[in-house]
């Protein structure tokens, strides 16, 4: 009877197991499907508290900056290059995931031109619209005497007399940028003459993968078919291309260095254990916290942040420590509910302090903190749950192993109560007469970019002369009018400010479209048909000009005079509606209107202007404001974390006795202080992925010194608690060092840090841990 | 047409002064221009205008840089610009040598003896024969002499080349 029961039961287990593996397949299917990653650097920002700091977001959120892709190709003689870059740009010109193509050949685009022509007056740089009085009109007509003799100027008759005043030419002079690429060969290339450059703007914002990717694979792939050799070398910068970037090394690192894991977590289970029934259920506890990880996160969120993921799978190794302490802990003669019933308190706690410990992230109110802690406690929160309720009914005291023989001999290692003290005050000793920086206050350094890609775009940048933004003015109005508006106003001062040389030079968004007012002031000042004529009568006496070949050009100036102003929605379509939009940010109840300043000479007194500009105007620099934006959040984030020590400190207080806590506790704190100083003496500046690292450090040693310190029925027991902390420990370490083969350098650094701390941490509580095992 | 190459091909730089008329409707009078043309092989040509203002083109591969006196010089791909760089580009083939450059964008028809040639080039491009009728070249022996650029509208273009 009792053996059929007890087959009866074995099968029923198998079934269940059966049964559980089946829902997460079904939920890890549904999951697959519709994971959504994302990889908007501002998730992991803190919400904006000046007006500069919003509009430093929204740029880095949906700016056209962000749309810019920078393209090298190389391989190649210089001859080849220059023809595959024009076939290349012309190829691009007409996908529509492109909206701008530039390699440095002039390009006609003839619905710009006409807008172009059609409003030259308006446009016009020209205080009155056009010189069109007898004196000026007299000079720009000879210079166009010169321009028809010249070889292209012959060639552009019919606009040259359309156009006498030169407002065309004079438009686009005032809109060529400061710097200029090198030309070679007809199109742009590098100072070195090896690489043809590209500038491309994408229809696509550049964190939208899905679009990015398409659009890189279309260039690669249309580079593929213009010369199949595979010697031709394309290399793809820009925040579009770092996104695809970033979710590929996230997908690859998920699936190569996850399997891979999976594999090494299989063989060290199936050796720990050795039972084929526990190995299979520790995996599925892991497959059910990873699975209740995402699902609490889409919950909450449509999209979850790539680094979020991939930190995110690393943190669950912590939750898989659980059921090994169980199944270690198991013995033949007790039935598993009575040994989780002992080893349950110290996991309960160990549970509910790193909950805590996550929650504070949740409380920064950063998305991409708060995604992290979620994923986190939905995680652990289903492996509490699992563990008391589930693995109790499935675990079979009879798969149970001794520890080996030799762990008796770490039982023999020296206690040493002083040392985590000592550690302490020797780390904190060395950081303080460091003279390294302790904090890396680069935006960059949140970038999960390789630094060489990073280099790359830089150096790409400023051969195509893309001013390095450190300076902006921000001009704030309620709409785009009177921001334009305040912007031509400001005009006087800035030339002043160029004059006195505080400023090299500016670039105004009035200049790409005056304000309509401005526009209208320039038709009141047009001259009326019987004027012009007269005035250009009196400026031909002489010229060789014949009078009567100037027909257009009256026209045009009396087609002018009532037009209807153009207006940034008028451009829409149109290159100019491309330039206009990065330097003209508008939304439904307000306007910004950019003014980039180059080549500042003196910070102080240009700040010192702006000040005297009022609520309005806002000097604006970009550098210092991402620096103190880090800051902040660095602020924060330890602030939360000293905050979740606190509150962890107080509930084992209620929990244990003062000096178990202290004992539980210093090591934790000492494997922190000695592992920040270990990477502060290795050259490393710390940067928040350190922050969340050190966090994840800080709770697994804290794992180590509760189960450490329990206080154990049994010297049986006592070994088995040391067994399986030290079984976590080499499960963690291994993760942990794998990861130090991801392609992402933000992984490598959460690796390297946790690898190190872990083991810190490990021998630190082993050294000193708590008292013998004493009987409860 | 390969006697004509062989006699203007050319192993030297050389340049030449020339005297351009152009012959234009909008115009009272025929606009004048002096200058100086430049070839060095096997691919840089310039045309250095001298008066009545100093600008210079120069052709390098297929690229043409234009200076002018208060204006950042300009370099275009000569790809894009068939018109410009068909125009250009005859003149440097002819004051060159390098008649089979030409083969791409003109048909040519040679006429007359060695001592006294006649070249015309007619457009083979669309684009190009939208714009110009035909360019009459007539020289000496190694030569050129006299280039006369008619365009559709009428308008005429005559350059006198003297050699140095």
């Amino acid at each position: 009877m009792s053996v059929d029961q007890t087959s009866y039961s074995s099968r029923r287990q198998w079934l269940l197991m059966a049964t559980w593996a089946l829902l997460l397949a079904l939920g890890g299917y549904f999951v697959a499907s519709t994971l959504s990653v994302d990889s908007d650097l501002r998730l992991f920002l803190p919400a904006a508290q000046s007006p500069q700091e919003r509009i430093l977001l929204d740029e880095l959120k949906e700016g056209p900056g962000t749309r810019v892709l920078l393209v090298a190709l190389s391989g190649l003689p210089a001859e080849q290059l220059a023809t595959l870059s024009d076939q290349l740009a012309n190829l691009l010109r007409d996908h529509p995931a492109f909206v701008r193509v530039e390699n440095g050949t002039l390009q006609s685009d003839p619905t710009m031109q006409e807008l172009m022509l059609r409003y030259r007056y308006l446009l016009s740089p020209r205080a009155q619209g056009c010189a069109c009085e007898t004196e000026t009109l007299r000079r720009e007509l000879d210079a166009r005497l010169v321009e028809l003799g010249s070889p292209a100027g012959a060639l552009a008759e019919d606009l040259l007399l359309r156009d006498p005043s030169g407002e065309m030419q004079a438009i686009l002079d005032s809109w060529l940028p400061a710097i200029e690429p090198q030309l070679q060969d007809g199109v742009w290339f590098s100072r070195d003459g090896q690489q043809a450059l590209l500038f491309l703007q994408t229809a696509a914002p550049g964190f939208d993968a899905d679009r990015q990717r398409l659009a890189i694979t279309t260039l690669t792939e249309a580079a593929r078919d213009l010369e199949p050799s595979g010697r031709l070398a394309v290399a793809v910068t820009g925040p579009g291309a770092f996104t695809v970037l970033l979710e590929q090394s996230v997908r690859v690192d998920v699936t190569q260095l996850g399997g891979l894991a999976g594999i090494g977590s299989v063989l060290f289970l199936l050796l720990v254990l050795r039972s084929l029934r526990h190995t299979l259920l520790g995996l599925l506890c892991l497959a059910t916290t990873s699975l209740a990880a995402i699902v609490g996160v889409f919950l909450v969120y449509p999209s979850v942040h790539g680094i979020t993921l991939a930190f995110g799978f690393t943190l669950l190794g912590v939750a898989m420590d659980y059921p090994v302490h169980l199944m270690l802990h198991l013995t033949r003669d007790v039935t598993a509910r009575q040994t989780l019933s002992h080893v349950w308190p110290t996991m309960r706690l160990s549970i509910v302090t790193t909950c805590i410990a996550y929650l504070a992230l949740i409380l920064t109110g950063f998305t991409g903190l708060t995604q992290l802690g979620l994923f986190t406690i939905c995680g652990l929160v289903a492996t509490g749950m699992v563990l008391r309720w589930v693995l109790p009914r499935l675990v079979s005291p009879s798969d149970s192993r001794a520890p080996p023989a030799w762990l008796l001999a770490v039982d023999r290692l020296p206690r040493l109560p002083a040392l985590p003290l000592v550690v302490l005050g020797a780390a904190v000793a060395a950081l303080i007469v460091s003279p390294r920086p302790l904090w890396s206050n680069e935006l960059a350094g949140l970038t999960p970019v390789p630094q060489s890609l990073q280099d790359l775009d830089a150096r790409l940048r400023s051969e195509l002369g893309a001013p390095d933004l450190r300076y902006a003015l921000a001009i704030r109005a309620p709409n785009a009018e009177s921001a334009l508006q305040r912007d031509e106003a400001l005009k006087g001062e800035l030339e002043q400010l160029v004059a006195t040389g505080v400023v090299g030079s500016y670039e105004s968004p009035s200049r790409l479209l005056p304000s309509v007012l401005h526009q209208q002031q320039v038709q009141k000042g047009l001259p009326a048909a019987d004027t012009l004529r007269s005035r250009m009568h009196d400026a031909l006496a002489g010229s060789a000009f014949r009078e009567d070949a100037f027909a257009t050009f009256f026209a045009d100036i009396e087609g002018s005079r009532t037009l209807a102003p153009l207006t940034p929605a008028a451009l829409s379509g149109t290159g100019l509606a491309d330039r206009l939009g990065a330097v003209l940010l508008q939304k439904p109840d307000e306007a910004t209107a950019l003014v980039t300043l180059s080549d500042v000479k003196d910070p102080v007194r240009l700040a010192a202007w702006a000040a005297s500009k009022g609520n309005d105007v806002l000097l604006l620099d970009l550098k210092s404001l991402a620096e103190s934006l880090i800051a902040r959040y660095r602020t924060i984030a330890l602030a939360a974390l000293g905050f979740a020590l606190v509150v962890i400190g107080l509930v084992m207080v209620v929990q244990l006795r003062w000096r178990a806590t202290l004992a539980v506790l210093l090591p934790v704190l000492a494997t922190l202080a000695a592992t920040v100083t270990l990477l502060n003496l290795g050259g490393i500046q710390l940067t928040l992925f350190h922050v969340v690292s050190l966090i994840l450090v800080g709770g697994l040693s804290f794992d180590y010194g509760l189960f450490f310190n329990r206080s154990e029925a049994t010297d049986d027991g006592a070994l088995r608690t040391r067994y399986s902390v030290m079984v976590c420990w080499i499960s963690t370490l291994g993760a942990f060092a794998l990861l130090m083969l991801s392609t992402m350098p933000v992984l490598q650094a959460l690796g390297s840090t946790v690898a190190l701390g872990v083991t810190l941490g490990f021998m630190l509580s082993l050294l000193a841990r708590h008292a013998e095992p004493q009987a409860k | 047409m390969s006697e004509l190459a062989t006699l203007l091909h050319r192993d030297a730089p050389a340049t030449a002064d020339y005297h351009e008329f152009q012959y234009r409707r909008v115009l009272t009078a025929p606009l004048e221009r002096r200058g100086e043309l430049y070839f060095a092989p096997p691919a840089t040509f310039e045309k250095r205008v001298r008066l009545p203002v100093s600008e210079t083109y120069r052709i390098e591969g297929e690229t043409l840089s234009m200076a002018f006196p208060d204006r950042a010089t300009r370099q275009i791909s000569l790809r894009n610009q068939p018109l410009l760089g068909g125009l250009l580009l005859s003149f440097k083939a002819i004051i060159g040598g390098q008649l089979d450059s030409l083969d791409s964008t003109f048909i040519a028809t040679v006429g007359g003896t060695a001592d006294q040639w006649t070249l015309d080039l007619r457009p083979s491009q669309p684009d190009v024969a939208k714009y110009l009728e035909v360019i009459h070249v007539s020289g000496h022996r190694s030569e050129p002499l006299h280039f006369e650029v008619v365009e559709r509208s009428g308008d005429r273009t005559v350059t006198e080349i003297e050699p140095r």
